[in-house]
């Protein structure tokens, strides 16, 4: 993005934290816009619980997702709170952007979406240690249950050989299809590869695969269902 | 309206008044646990006493706790022969009637099965050290002494009769409106050393100070426990907190700045109590059908 459309995205910013989350500020540290202070969570316009934040605006905003720090002690950094490495928050399986915080969507909407949901989520799980929304599962369970949800199978197989392909810039019709059946896609399952390709980034595609082709190494003994079932 | 005319009346809304409902209803549930604690140690006579920011004056709506100190005398072994021994059977006394949660050195009571409801009560079982009844000492569940001696007197004169009640009311409402975890203890007396010199200014002038102070030189604080200088180190728990404190400090400093003190306590809500907010929490799956659900890598 080029210096000026910048500046007018930070201005936008500016603008929306005035008129919505005046507790929140905007700075620049080092190279990248981060936007510190309260955060408000609300519930029905009600503010129910507020969380000492960070927001880091990362090289390719708004195309990457913003990085939310926790500042105020209150959440245990641990996986099981889903916090990770640099203390990171991890707001959303990325293949879900386009759920809960489409690309176009605005600053705002990042903050009145995602981060108040993970919020309220903490609260809830402050009281009752459990997840009002659910939780993705960690690491390549969570990346297998999403596409098991999508494709309809959870063969391993057939799951990497689909982010494979999506992790391509474009997928072919005439390739053969990830499913197994032998057919060219263009016969098969290419409207579902595309659908797929609309929605999940070549680059988070081919990070999942990584995290897939670990477990696969890892569960070479996985009982044959799971291994060779077909779509 | 100044400053120090709206932190006032921030401060309004959060003190209770003696016919609150919630203060009768705590002051119920301190007599129904006294009776309890006294018909069950008939042969005894401990001192029960109010402790924490009820007797420190420094209770807040928005977040409170009734702490309750039940001492035997130190010769007594009525409730156990060791510190241990009196803090598992005041517990397993309290379970008969209480969901019990043990804390530190407290015994946090709840009530109801299922999805509990907290009362607010903490019960804080000890031994008094020799016949004057003035120290104690209290058991620390999963703590490296568990022993730690302590005076509820000079903990409660150190912070009620500080001159700074008010300051350390709006310093704990400060924590919960920003959403940041730090003692409450290390907070109080923080409030007292940092102020010591600004009990006459108004509270705004107080709370800046505060602000700055944690802003620009937290590194050159140490904390101390009055009633236990030596046996108490507080120093690493709050070298722990320090980088919370200081970023929070810095945020509030530079919210005033740019937006007031309304973004810095945020009344919008008018301020729900701690029961209003829990209700409303436990109410999220109620009323919000979906969110985003969350992972890790």
């Amino acid at each position: 993005m080029n210096s000026s459309k910048q500046q007018a995205l930070l201005v936008e910013i500016e603008t929306q934290l005035r008129d919505n989350y005046p507790s929140l500020y905007l700075v620049t540290v080092g190279r990248y816009p981060v936007i510190r202070g309260s955060f408000p969570v609300r519930l029905d316009r009600k503010v129910i619980g507020s969380f000492l934040i960070e927001i880091t605006l990362l090289r390719h905003f708004p195309k990457v997702v913003p990085l939310v720090r926790e500042m105020g002690g209150r959440i245990p950094k641990i996986a099981d709170r889903h916090v990770y490495e640099g203390d990171a928050l991890c707001l959303f399986l990325p293949e879900e952007r386009a759920k809960y915080w489409p690309e176009g969507s605005s600053f705002l909407d990042f903050l009145t979406g995602p981060v108040n949901d993970f919020f309220l989520s903490q609260l809830y799980f402050e009281r009752h240690g459990k997840w009002p929304f659910g939780e993705r599962r960690h690491g390549a369970l969570g990346i297998i249950d999403y596409y098991a949800e999508e494709l309809g199978t959870n063969n391993l197989q057939v799951i990497a050989k689909c982010l494979e392909y999506l992790s391509a810039p474009q997928p072919k019709g005439h390739w053969i299809c990830f499913c197994g059946s032998g057919k060219k896609m263009r016969h098969c399952h290419f409207g579902k590869i595309s659908e797929l390709h609309q929605k999940i980034q070549p680059a988070i595609a081919a990070n999942s695969l990584t995290y897939v082709r670990q477990l696969i190494e890892r569960q070479a003994t996985l009982p044959s269902h799971l291994m060779h079932s077909k779509i | 309206m100044t400053a120090a005319d709206y932190l006032n009346s921030v401060l309004a809304n959060q003190k209770f008044g003696s016919g609150d409902q919630q203060l009768k209803d705590l002051r119920a549930k301190r007599d129904e646990v006294e009776t309890l604690l006294r018909s069950s140690f008939s042969s005894c006579t401990p001192s029960i006493r109010y402790a924490g920011s009820y007797a420190k004056n420094t209770m807040i709506r928005e977040s409170y706790d009734l702490d309750i100190v039940c001492y035997f005398d130190h010769e007594d072994t009525a409730a156990g022969s060791s510190l241990k021994e009196i803090y598992e059977n005041v517990r397993d006394l309290l379970a008969a009637k209480y969901v019990v949660q043990p804390k530190t050195s407290a015994l946090r009571l709840e009530e109801g099965n299922g999805d509990k409801k907290y009362t607010h009560v903490d019960v804080v079982p000890g031994r008094f050290t020799d016949d004057s009844r003035s120290d104690a000492f209290i058991f620390q569940n999963s703590a490296e002494k568990n022993r730690l001696k302590t005076n509820i007197d000079t903990h409660v004169s150190h912070i009620r009769d500080s001159g700074l009640t008010d300051a350390i009311c709006l310093a704990k409402l400060w924590r919960e409106r920003s959403g940041f975890s730090v003692k409450t203890f290390i907070l109080e007396l923080l409030v007292v050393d940092v102020l010591a010199g600004f009990k006459k200014k108004p509270i705004d002038e107080q709370l800046i100070h505060l602000w700055e102070v944690l802003r620009d030189s937290i590194d050159s604080l140490t904390v101390e426990d009055p009633a236990n200088p030596e046996g108490n180190d507080l120093s690493q728990v709050f070298a722990s907190q320090k980088p919370v404190l200081q970023y929070a400090a810095e945020t509030t400093l530079r919210t005033l700045e740019s937006s007031g003190w309304e973004s810095v306590f945020r009344e919008e809500n008018g301020g729900l109590d701690d029961a209003e907010r829990a209700a409303l929490i436990s109410s999220i799956p109620q009323r919000r059908q979906q969110g985003s659900r969350p992972w890790s890598p």
